[in-house]
């Protein structure tokens, strides 16, 4: 019966080709719209690391004035960063899983054998071996560094697949070397493409663009006392001893992001615990002189606070939502058109001895080729739209405007559903004509 | 085989109340030729639309081969009208999208047969109304009475137990209508009860039983062939 | 209006196809309007004024490569070179640029030991740097030569005259703003006599809620990177460009960290607003074309459905005019109903949005063009199928069946 449900859509649509188009074209206007909207949001706003988005925390620790709360908030909260120092002593602690302390630099970046003139001003991010295991990086060559680099500040990198293919044409870099700044650095890895969006771990201003190119271990930075005092946003409550890295180093100035993975979700009361404990023994030592406030944060909470998700992305959902609806209704009017059209031929196959229900199945299989042929088509204008959004939205990442399967899975069945949806009033308004009067008009 | 008991229609609007067929009794054995005449607004199509079951009569009782049909659903009056009734309209309807044979196939398609069956009847009914070797062409590519030749087909495709013709031959020259109303009559004579709607006293004649409707009511007008010639 | 009655009868009759079409105007008016408001809305944003010379301001982030202990007499020899440079109106060093996403930020108060009154960017540089970046001087003075200093790091904190924007003068002071000057204010708990105000210069923040209150002080910072700021003549700013790059990679360790023109720094800063209000001027187009199409199809299909009425109109001496008037009334009718019900889900969007991500509600005068522009639209739309309606000879009445 399928079958010739099938042959009979088919003859139909070709019969009625030009309002069938029109129709399919509505759809699909409307269905990309709503599905460019819906995926540039769905990218933006998704869990960046859904396995382990319960384990995977921020530590805030509440180091700011005894005189008064950090940013004079009413309701006390800490610091989104905390000290080098503290970042060295909970490394130390070794309490966690992994540790990863989001710190950085820029220097200018080029081979040994090149001259002063190649080299470029290239941002570092100074980090742990954990950050690639905790963010789950994939690797192209190699792979992070050891524990013992961690602890010693070995001149190691890693470094991106970009900058991998601008430095050494897409070769296997591992074990070939790089000038940062005076440094020479050895790489040990070559991250693949990572597509890890919100890019949560740093600062939230950043959080849509890409990843930096040249990772370096955290204790690397500290021990050469590499700073860039207007890359990364500081905040200071007492003034560092004097003016050398090394005062700032070990000043009260935070501006450490620090990250930790806990190996179960249980694990975060007693991290917690751990936390407040270790405030408390700084608070002995004279450190850390107001209410112990500190929290641990999954990764979209931070984002959240940050107000990371511009509010754009949203109402353009919205809109594109009432856009669609719109569409639907315009494609609703084309179909009821293509059936008034049909009122004879319903009345003959009643006659002969279709029940209405075969009818319904008849014309919803059309009308879902209309809505499949719509989808389709939409879901090429959707890449077509993700291709000009990525031209256009110059500040996003382009990793931002990619569709993974499952989505384009949806955009074709929201297609297929909503057009039946639609076009089952004008289906049934169809089919309930009184057989016996079409029949003697004719 | 068709049994008609107290059988009336009344249409109401919002304000009027009109009886298009007053109550009548009436009974079709297998294999009469009935011809209901009469002046146009009488009242045959009404009583042409609820024999076919395409309307619900407003009272009384209905058997339709043994079967109650006022008590039926729509569905099964759908499966009752696919198996029981074929019907010939003045205008063909056929698809103009469907070729002849898809045509003819069209209510086995709402059968549970399979495809060769369907070929097998599909061809019998053609050879039948002497359109055998047409398959392939399209309603637009016939003549009114090949068309209407075709309908008859679709209409015997199913093997109905009767045939309901709404003026068959109005749309068509006399002589195509000459032919038409050869074939309706072989077939009658093969075993097919018929039941025909016209406005042609003359072709009324050639049916074994005539039946008047005028005003809505319904009088037996003869019960044998008279011998007019 | 004699048409009125047989317009609603008609209606009636085919209710479910008029029904479509007012839910599809209303929708549109919906979106429209809210759409146009949010692209408004965006490029006002665009539009502020920063204050500066934005055609001929650029600058130059870069390091000073020398020992700390001679990178005063660097700067000064910086500076002087880059004054001297043909075409350059005016060189300055400054602690920071508007609109670059990184800058420093001040806690401001009229009484000192108390809670800050508001917060405000802060600039730091030459006595030059209110001239180098081209802000209007509208009370007060600028900076004295005597009054110039320089340090290491935090300007602020050694500084002792400011000159303020007059955005910040007037959130401390209202309408008195321009008694701000000879005040002291208390900048990070440190006192400051104001010495002039200037008219508008934004934060280094974009999106920053008090992004026009400025502090300029006479404090040079010679630490880490350094910002020269140039404005230029009038068209001869690629021109100072290479020259100024040339003359700074003559010292040996030179590291130029970015050079960029203001309008690429404003650009940049408002990209995002810039990519939506294009997006939403889009969706605005896609829209009206939609819409536009779907009341003409429907307006046609509506005509050829009533061709013999139109057949028998014409045969009973309604003129063309007539009939185009007929459809066009028909038309009129129903976006009317369609703008009703679309100002009603307009303000409930409007208001939803403003709850749900901080937006301004949709101004009455927004309603008030969108009606107009919808009506419009619709009337448009059915012209050409009205007119062709008019055009039909009135013996079609007694030829469609």
């Amino acid at each position: 019966m399928i079958v010739y449900y099938i042959k009979l859509a088919c003859l139909s649509l070709w019969q009625t080709r030009s309002l069938s188009l029109l129709a399919i074209l509505v759809i699909a206007v409307g269905i990309s719209a709503t599905m460019t909207t819906y995926t540039i949001n769905y990218m933006m706003t998704k869990d960046p690391l859904p396995s382990k988005s319960d384990r995977v925390f921020l530590v805030r620790l509440n180091n700011w004035s005894p005189e008064a709360a950090y940013r004079n908030r009413v309701k006390e909260q800490p610091p989104t960063y905390i000290s080098v120092q503290d970042t060295v002593n909970l490394i130390q602690q070794n309490k966690a899983l992994g540790h990863v302390p989001i710190a950085g630099f820029k220097d200018m970046l080029k081979l040994p054998e090149q001259g002063a003139i190649d080299a470029k001003m290239t941002f570092v991010r100074a980090t742990s071996k954990d950050f690639f295991s905790t963010f789950e990086v994939p690797f192209l060559y190699g792979s992070g560094w050891p524990q013992t680099s961690d602890q010693s500040g070995e001149l190691v990198a890693v470094i991106s697949k970009k900058m991998n293919q601008t430095l050494f044409a897409g070769e296997n870099s591992v074990g070939r070397s790089v000038m940062l700044g005076e440094h020479q650095f050895k790489v040990v890895g070559v991250l693949d493409d990572w597509f890890a969006l919100p890019r949560f771990y740093g600062d939230s201003m950043r959080a849509f663009k890409p990843p930096r190119d040249i990772f370096v271990p955290f204790q690397t930075q500290i021990n050469l006392e590499l700073w860039t005092s207007n890359l990364q946003s500081y905040e200071c409550w007492k003034e560092p001893e004097n003016t050398t890295v090394a005062a700032l180093w070990a000043s009260e100035c935070i501006w450490v992001f620090f990250w930790v993975e806990l190996s179960s979700r249980e694990q975060k009361s007693e991290y917690l615990a751990f936390l407040n404990a270790y405030v408390q023994e700084q608070q002995a030592l004279g450190r850390f002189q107001r209410p112990i406030v500190n929290e641990l944060q999954t990764g979209s909470e931070y984002m959240h606070e940050r107000r990371a998700y511009s509010s754009d992305s949203k109402i353009a959902v919205w809109l594109a939502g009432c856009f669609l609806v719109l569409c639907l209704l315009n494609a609703m009017s084309i179909i009821m058109t293509k059936f008034q059209g049909k009122a004879a031929e319903v009345a003959l196959r009643r006659a002969v001895g279709a029940s209405s229900f075969d009818l319904v199945q008849q014309y919803a299989l059309e009308t879902s080729i209309i809505g499949l042929l719509g989808g389709v088509l939409g879901l090429v204008m959707t890449h077509v739209c993700l291709y000009v959004s990525s031209q256009l939205y110059t500040h996003l990442s382009k990793d931002i405007m990619s569709m993974s399967v499952e989505l384009m899975l949806v955009t074709v069945i929201l297609s297929v559903v909503s057009s039946l949806l639609f076009g089952l009033f004008p289906i049934i308004r169809a089919i309930g004509v009184q057989p016996a009067k079409q029949l003697k008009s004719l | 085989m068709l049994r008609m008991r107290k059988l009336a229609k009344t249409y109401r609007t919002d304000t009027v109340e009109t009886q298009a067929l007053c109550p009548f009794d009436l009974e079709v054995q297998q294999g009469e030729f009935v011809a209901v005449v009469g002046p146009s607004g009488s009242g045959k199509t009404t009583f042409l639309n609820i024999t076919g079951l395409l309307e619900a009569a407003s009272e009384g009782e209905y058997w339709l081969d043994g079967a109650d049909v006022c008590s039926l659903n729509d569905k099964q009056k759908s499966r009752l009208r696919n198996e029981k009734i074929g019907f010939v309209f003045q205008s063909f309807n056929l698809i103009p999208e469907l070729n002849i044979y898809d045509n003819v196939e069209m209510p086995l398609r709402y059968r549970k047969l399979s495809t060769a069956e369907r070929k097998a009847r599909v061809e019998h009914a053609l050879e039948q109304v002497g359109m055998g070797s047409r398959h392939t062409h399209f309603p637009s590519q016939l003549s009114g009475g090949q068309q209407q030749r075709v309908a008859i087909a679709r209409a015997l495709a199913g093997s109905p137990a009767f045939l309901l013709a709404d003026e068959p031959t109005g749309n068509l020259d006399s002589t195509m209508a000459d032919g038409v109303m050869t074939l309706l009559k072989e077939i009658n004579e093969a075993g097919t009860t018929i039941i025909m709607v016209t406005h042609d006293l003359v072709q009324a004649t050639q049916a074994s039983r005539v039946i008047e409707v005028k005003d809505g009511v319904i009088n037996e007008v003869s019960r044998q062939t008279p011998a007019i010639a | 209006m004699k048409d009125l009655l047989p317009i609603l009868k008609s209606l009636k009759s085919n209710y479910a196809a008029a029904l479509l079409f007012i839910l599809q105007v209303a929708i549109t008016f919906t979106i429209l309007v809210n759409a146009i408001f949010l692209a408004f809305e965006k490029r006002a944003v665009i539009a502020r004024a920063s204050g500066l010379d934005e055609q001929n301001v650029f600058y130059v982030a870069t390091n000073l490569p020398v020992e700390d202990a001679e990178k005063e007499v660097k700067l000064e020899q910086d500076l002087s070179k880059l004054n001297a440079i043909h075409g350059v109106e005016s060189a300055s060093v400054s602690t920071g640029i508007p609109l670059t996403g990184w800058g420093r930020l001040v806690e401001v108060a009229i009484n000192p030991d108390t809670k800050y009154d508001t917060f405000s960017g802060y600039y730091g540089g030459d006595t030059k740097l209110i001239d180098s970046f081209g802000v209007l001087l509208i009370a007060g003075r600028t900076f004295l030569k005597e009054e110039e200093s320089t340090t290491r790091v935090d300007g602020y904190k050694v500084a002792s005259e400011a000159v303020v924007t007059k955005a910040l003068a007037e959130s401390l002071f209202d309408q008195n703003w321009p008694g701000i000057v000879g005040k002291t204010l208390y900048i990070n708990n440190k006192p400051q006599r104001v010495v002039g105000v200037v008219d508008i210069l934004q934060s280094a923040w974009p999106s920053w809620v008090v992004v026009e209150h400025g502090v300029i002080s006479a404090v040079k910072e010679t630490d880490g990177i350094v910002n020269f700021v140039i404005r230029t003549r009038p068209g001869s700013q690629a021109d100072v460009m290479d020259q100024t790059l040339s003359y700074l990679m003559e010292t040996y360790g030179r590291k130029i960290d970015q050079v960029e023109t203001f309008l690429d720094v404003k650009n940049r800063a408002y990209s995002a607003e810039n990519a939506a209000s294009k997006t939403l001027f889009g969706v605005i187009f896609g829209l009206l074309l939609v819409t536009t199409l779907g009341i003409y199809g429907q307006s046609r299909y509506g005509i050829v459905k009533r061709f013999k009425l139109i057949g028998l109109r014409r045969a009973m001496g309604a003129s063309k005019g007539e009939i185009v008037r007929y459809f066009m009334l028909e038309n009129m009718l129903l976006t009317c109903f369609g703008i009703v019900l679309g100002v009603i889900a307009a303000v409930v969007l409007s208001v939803t949005f403003s709850n749900v991500f901080e937006l301004g509600t949709v101004p009455v005068s927004y309603m008030v063009y969108g009606s107009l522009c919808t009506l419009f639209l619709g009337q448009a739309a059915v012209l050409y199928p009205a007119y062709r309606a008019a055009q039909l000879p009135p013996a079609v009445a007694t030829r469609i069946v």
